[in-house]
């Protein structure tokens, strides 16, 4: 059975031109999925309607099912249970994902303490400060107690990666995890989403607008273009021979660039 | 120009806690002893203010005064931020029908000047300072309210609210953890101006006797007997008014200056 799957998605905010007009496919446990498209065709949105993250008047239709639940009509606090302990997601621009008032071991450990019982939360510290070690931050103490305006995009990304992992969740999106980061800290970030997928054997959304980055995460890709799948295969055959004249596009401005399209 | 605004106003401010504090350890005389010789003293000596209409010390009066303008601000700000701040959050958190419900409710408030409510109050229960604490705050509660919610609306839509809703935080772990945090800077400048509102209608009130009854001196009621030597005396009037011109415009100015140093929008701006 699939961890994940979506089945004929549409999305319309008030009366608007729909965001995502139609959506489908389906993620197996374990595997990563790339879904490529441009600003506005619909990534982002789809994501959020998977974490039930849209705003109330987002309208929305056909279906999306985690483990065999359905999403779409779930109410907050149901949803709330998912979030961080099944599914959860990371964002494109650490510099604001995190809170600014709160120190990030804090903000690591709420990630925690949501999803544990009474028996563990005293050691929701030692968690936080492991995890953080884990995700390749240097002095995970020193990071733990720091705010973070007091570390550099890198870290910060790091850290929200460890929030992520933290419940060691069976999904995980990431929305262009290393766009705002420049390009050393991108391959560095990368490499450890790669290990942390590997490590924890979690299944994983990988949205970007950059082919190059997402053939270094995902097996499988899915194109998006205006709402809508307009071609999806293996990353390789995708590269070799892209059918969809916007698939074209796309490997060439990969080939490029390769790195920040 | 914006480290000045809040300088003046932190010293103004300063002025008028002082004066307060100072009362309860010294005042040049007995704030409530008539001394019929001294009616209209002039400004010297022993009268460093001067003497009103029934021979009271005017410098005593004001330095007393200070104390129930300060009480006044204190508990109506806080009641009204008690009350407005978790209504504005939940209001701002929400949205939907229970957002309507409250900002339509505080629309309805707000149509009540403090002025109203102290009159309402005073006819009901007979007018004293806890009428008067009471019709300020309830009257600034919307204020505070849609502070609050404006406030927290920018806040929702921050990353950071998404990414805490991401990993399961919500309702009021967030409020507390995420939105107040953020949005207390504010709420601290929304309560300075509210201070200063909360002054000038304390002293309203105590000149149209809603307020502090007769045997506690405060400002509005100093203006109130000042009224008939205005012609004949006009400083019996300028002091208690230059009393309440410096602490409205002090915490007014310390809400400014605090608004420029903690806003980073406006910061940048500049």
């Amino acid at each position: 059975m699939s961890l994940l799957r979506v089945d004929d998605l549409a999305i319309r905010f008030s009366k608007r031109a729909p965001a995502v007009k139609s959506v489908s496919f389906a993620l197996d446990a374990g595997e990563r999925l790339g879904i490529i498209g441009e600003s506005g065709s619909g990534k982002s949105v789809t994501a959020l309607a998977i974490m039930g993250l849209l705003p109330e008047y987002a309208v929305l239709e056909g279906s999306i099912q985690v483990d065999g639940q359905e999403i779409i009509g779930l109410s907050d606090a149901e949803l709330s249970k998912l979030r961080g302990k099944v599914m959860t997601m990371v964002f494109q621009e650490p510099m604001t994902a995190l809170d600014p008032t709160m120190r990030v071991g804090r903000q690591v450990a709420e990630a925690y303490r949501k999803h544990t019982t009474g028996a563990e939360q005293p050691t929701a510290r030692e968690r936080v400060v492991d995890v953080l070690g884990k995700v390749g931050l240097e002095e995970p103490e020193r990071v733990a107690d720091s705010y973070p305006h007091e570390l550099s995009g890198g870290q910060r990304q790091r850290a929200l990666i460890a929030m992520a992992v933290i419940n060691e969740p069976s999904l995980i999106i990431f929305d262009e995890p290393t766009t705002a980061l420049d390009v050393t800290v991108q391959a560095q970030v990368l490499e450890l989403i790669d290990a942390v997928l590997a490590h924890t054997g979690a299944s994983c959304l990988f949205i970007s607008h950059n082919l190059a980055v997402v053939a270094q995460v995902a097996k499988r890709v899915l194109v998006l273009k205006d709402g809508e799948v307009v071609e999806a295969g293996e990353v390789g055959q995708l590269l070799s021979a892209p059918e969809h004249p916007y698939t074209q596009a796309l490997v060439a401005a990969a080939r490029r660039g390769g790195g920040d399209a | 120009m914006r480290r000045l605004q809040l300088n003046v106003g932190i010293g103004l401010t300063t002025v008028v806690v002082a004066m307060a504090l100072l009362s309860f350890v010294w005042t040049p005389f007995d704030p409530l002893q008539v001394v019929p010789a001294d009616k209209l003293a002039a400004p010297g000596w022993p009268h460093i203010l001067g003497a009103d209409g029934f021979g009271i010390d005017i410098l005593s009066q004001l330095l007393v005064g200070a104390r129930s303008a300060l009480l006044v601000g204190i508990v109506s700000v806080a009641l009204a931020a008690v009350v407005g701040v978790p209504l504005g959050i939940i209001a701002g958190q929400n949205g939907g029908w229970l957002d309507e419900l409250i900002s339509r409710l505080a629309d309805i408030v707000f149509a009540f000047p403090a002025l109203l409510l102290a009159i309402l109050l005073a006819a009901v229960y007979g007018g004293s300072t806890w009428t008067a604490m009471v019709a300020i705050g309830v009257a600034t509660i919307p204020a505070f309210a849609r502070t609050s919610r404006a406030a927290t609306l920018e806040v929702m839509a921050a990353d950071y609210i998404l990414a805490a809703r991401a990993c399961g935080t919500r309702g009021a772990k967030l409020a507390l953890k995420h939105i107040w945090p953020n949005i207390a800077a504010l709420v601290w400048i929304q309560a300075s101006v509210g201070f200063a509102m909360a002054i000038l209608a304390e002293a309203a009130l105590a000149y149209l006797g809603l307020g502090t009854p007769r045997g506690t001196p405060t400002w509005g009621a100093m203006l109130r007997d000042a009224q008939g030597y205005i012609f004949t005396d006009p400083l019996q009037a300028l002091w208690p008014g230059l009393a309440i011109a410096i602490a409205v415009l002090g915490f007014n100015l310390l809400g400014d200056g605090l608004r420029d140093v903690l806003d980073p929008k406006l910061r940048e701006a500049r």
